[in-house]
């Protein structure tokens, strides 16, 4: 029988999803632990994570160098103990600090957890903040901060969470070079002391997971209260986006120019949160993307574009962003308003609306894909507050979405006309 | 340990699939043997322009990208000197999709003038916006013809100009495809909850009739040895003054091969590596100083990169730089420092096999270097590696002679910081 390889093989829509359970449990302290046994691995990660990112600090760079400087000496081991010990164990410890939290990850073989959390609750405990490596970290940063400066994209970025949330708003913050030089031993000390904390913390294990494990963190993490016992207090602050729309940024002898066009916007907890998501990756969040097939594959301004919506803890934003051959930036721009004002006027056809739900529900499948990548899905529920069923209902809400919520969604959030712009480059 | 079975076509498609119940998502990964070590030294950057053009349709297909979205999937590709490699993840229930999509493509392609003329652009941003709208982006532009000057690693995979990419022409495309996009010259892997006989039946429905090319037999022009020091010095509008230094070593899948990436790993993996330790943490000499290596099937290069700290000449870096080199020629390595890479590697390895499509594209690489199993035997390649290998392996790389080194200098004013 000849092939048929015109007609597409049947496919079938996700629409269930079944997620490992989490453990709940406290430590003997209370630090709240979340925990969740998969994989094949015998290997573990466990998440510290602190109230202690931007959104804490009284002055800039001090939530990320405590953040760097845990690593470089505590009370029982110099820098480069930590550092041969925990290469020896084969350990990786990633430091992230974000808007919101500060999260110590560590990836760990699971026969040497014990010996990795004695290296890692000394950083995280007791950290020296000693002033020549803070000195040795400071003209490292430096470098690098001139470096990235240099590229328009890192430029754009810096310049658009100023003009989405204001330029002293956590969210819109970014660090000058003189901030650099502000940064003090005791300030760090201080910032530590406060926001890394047993009353400041919780916990998520993902990997292999059994009731040893749980006892070593109890162990490290659990016996007494350590840091300032006073909880911190989630200080409230407003976001005002700039009122003047349009930005350039001259910058000479550039190729390409960077674009940003963009909007505050509702987070995970709105009711239209789920339908704006689903128009957004419509728009822009997937390689057949109105924005990608325009503006690359028919136009070829650019090797790629992108939006979709960042939904941090406070406050949330709307992106559309690129790099444009410079010669071509109003074309794209144009194309840009072009594409949002279809979105609003335009209703979609239900085979690009079915196309979009299916891929949307692939990705999500793609996310739990693997231990470590379900210990974040899991994460990020609890971090944000989340009913357990979130992403059920997320994939339920999705697949309601009809043509006309297209567009009373499209025009509500994503109107060209209310958008902020920014280029920077050549215009 | 990953597991594998392997079958080959009558048409001589290389098929292995991987078990892994764990995961909803098949990883479906297919690698074509041809890189931009292929291509002739007039039309270069080829390998990868083609790899834009696989998604532009095929004959039965016109569109690569929806009906894989619609499926649930995503894919990508990536070109590198040596191969070109497409990958898709799917759920598990539509993973004929990606059999249907590949196949077409292997079959016939579409090659339609637009998707040409457009992909030519967008290869030309793409070749903007990664290496010269990037500062230090053209490094490798500089650097590889530096350190070869007869084999087609010389050039880079974007290509060696913009101009050939610009004058990329319709009949040069299909003539590549023809030589190149053969069943007998790709190897496909399925990895996921999957059963051997299920994805063996699915490749012979899809694949069994493509027929199969001329067998290629392409001999490349070898470096030859390299006798005396190269130096290339240039300025740039860089912030910051930048430290290349190169030197050949042996092809990927060599013994040697592995032992060259130990060394680089004592010397550069990790906060208590030689050189982030002494050269950025104690001394700073640098702030940023990179040891490794390029990993090529032909002989490839090991590579340091490195800033100097401010105040810092590059000609002092270079030579401090190099009395650590020479450290490692005259010292042994103590059991220690060598059994501290060997953990931090075997650790590497085994978190990178949680991931599905990693472990697939790992099969489809070592199988193309001639064993897939060598994923499974690497561990035991590094635990038997000596101090004293490691000393001679040290020995025979750095030779002052062999060395191309890069002076990239910044032609900014110091104070131009904001």
């Amino acid at each position: 029988m000849q092939l048929n390889r015109i007609s597409p093989p049947q496919i079938q829509t996700v629409k269930e999803i079944a997620l490992p359970v989490t453990n709940k449990s406290n430590l003997s302290n209370g630090i709240p632990v979340f925990s969740i046994n998969v994989g094949a691995q015998e290997v573990v990660k466990i998440q510290l994570v602190f109230k202690a990112g931007i959104w804490f600090q009284s002055q800039a760079l001090e939530a990320l160098f405590t953040g760097q400087m845990l690593e470089e000496g505590s009370q029982n081991f110099t820098a480069s103990e930590i550092a041969e010990k925990l290469d020896d164990y084969g350990a990786f410890v990633h430091k992230k600090v974000n808007r919101d939290n500060a999260c110590i990850d560590i990836y760990c073989l699971s026969k040497h957890l014990e010996s990795v959390l004695t290296v890692v609750a000394d950083i995280l405990k007791n950290p020296l903040f000693g002033q020549s490596e803070l000195n040795r970290l400071r003209e490292q940063e430096i470098q690098s901060f001139i470096v990235r400066h240099q590229k328009v994209k890192h430029i754009a970025q810096k310049q658009f969470s100023a003009l989405l949330f204001g330029d002293q708003h956590p969210y819109g913050v970014s660090a000058k070079i003189e901030d650099y030089d502000a940064i003090t031993s005791p300030i760090l000390k201080r910032f530590h002391q406060k926001h890394y904390s047993s009353s400041n913390c919780r916990i998520f294990i993902s990997g292999k997971v059994n009731e040893s494990t749980l006892k070593l963190v109890n162990q490290f993490f659990g016996q007494e209260q350590w840091g300032e016992s006073k909880t911190v207090q989630v200080p409230s602050i407003i976001a005002t986006s700039s009122t003047e729309l349009k930005h350039y940024v001259p910058k000479e002898n550039v190729l390409q120019s960077a674009i940003r066009i963009g909007s505050r916007t509702i987070g995970r907890k709105h009711p239209d949160y789920f339908a704006l998501s689903l128009v957004t990756t419509l728009f822009g969040g997937y390689f057949g993307s109105r924005l990608m097939s325009n503006i690359r594959e028919d136009k070829g301004y650019t090797y790629g574009i992108y939006a979709g919506v960042s939904s941090h803890i406070h406050d949330s934003s709307f992106t559309i962003s690129s790099e444009v051959g410079a010669d071509v930036s109003q074309k794209a721009l144009n194309e840009i308003r072009i594409e949002l004002k279809r979105l609003r006027t335009e209703k979609v056809k239900d085979e690009e609306l079915n196309l979009v739900k299916n891929y949307m529900s692939g990705t999500f499948l793609r996310s739990l894909n693997g231990p470590f990548a379900l210990g974040e899905v899991i994460k990020s529920l609890y971090e944000h507050n989340l009913p357990e069923d979130f992403y059920q209902q997320y994939l339920n809400m999705i697949h309601k979405v009809n043509p006309e919520d297209v567009l009373k969604i499209a025009n509500q959030y994503l109107h060209e006309d209310k958008m902020i712009e920014l280029v920077v480059g050549k215009k | 340990m990953i597991n594998y079975k392997k079958f080959t076509l009558s048409n001589g498609l290389t098929l292995l699939v991987h078990k892994d119940d764990s995961t909803p998502i098949v990883a479906v990964n297919i690698l074509y043997k041809v890189g931009s070590r292929n291509e002739s030294p007039d039309k270069t950057g080829f390998a990868h322009l083609f790899e834009h053009l696989m998604f532009g349709g095929s004959v039965n297909i016109p569109s690569y990208d929806q009906p894989l979205e619609k499926a649930g999937g995503e894919n990508n590709a990536f070109t590198n000197s040596d191969i070109t490699n497409y990958y898709i993840s799917l759920p598990k229930e539509n993973l004929e999709t990606a059999f249907w999509l590949e196949s077409d493509r292997m079959l016939n392609l579409g090659f339609s003038e637009k998707s040409l003329e457009v992909q030519r652009q967008v290869v030309v941003e793409e070749f903007k916006q990664s290496y010269l709208n990037q500062p230090y982006g053209d490094v490798w532009m500089l650097l590889k013809p530096l350190a070869y000057k007869h084999h087609p690693y010389l050039w880079n995979t974007i290509g060696k100009e913009i101009k050939h990419i610009e004058d990329a022409r319709m009949e040069d495309v299909k003539a590549f495809y023809k030589k190149h996009y053969n069943p007998n010259n790709a190897i496909l892997v399925v990895a996921g909850n999957v059963e051997d006989n299920e994805i063996l039946t699915l490749t012979e429905k899809w694949f069994g009739e493509i027929p199969s090319g001329n067998s290629i037999i392409e001999i490349l022009e070898q470096e030859p040895e390299q006798t005396e020091a190269r130096f290339q010095e240039v300025f740039r509008d860089v912030p910051v003054d930048s430290l290349y230094k190169v030197y050949p070593m042996a092809a990927h899948g060599d013994k040697d091969y592995y032992t060259a990436d130990l060394l680089s790993d004592i010397l550069s993996n990790g906060n208590s590596s030689r050189l982030y330790r002494k050269l950025i943490k104690e001394e700073g000499v640098f702030s940023e100083l990179d040891a490794y290596i390029t990993g090529d099937f032909d002989p490839g290069l090991f590579v340091f990169s490195g800033k100097p700290a401010d105040g810092v000449s590059l000609e002092e870096a270079d030579e401090r730089l190099l009395k650590e080199i020479e450290l490692i020629k005259n010292e042994l390595i103590s059991e220690f420092e060598l059994q501290k890479v060997k953990n931090k590697l075997e650790a590497s390895h085994i978190f990178g096999e949680t991931s599905i499509l990693n472990n697939a594209i790992n099969l489809a690489i070592a199988e193309s270097l001639g064993d897939a199993n060598t994923v499974n035997l690497e561990k035991e390649i590094y635990a038997k590696i000596s101090a004293d290998e490691i000393q001679q392996i040290a020995q025979r790389i750095f030779q002052s002679k062999k060395s191309s080194t890069l002076y990239y200098r910044s032609n900014q004013e110091k104070d131009a910081t904001k």
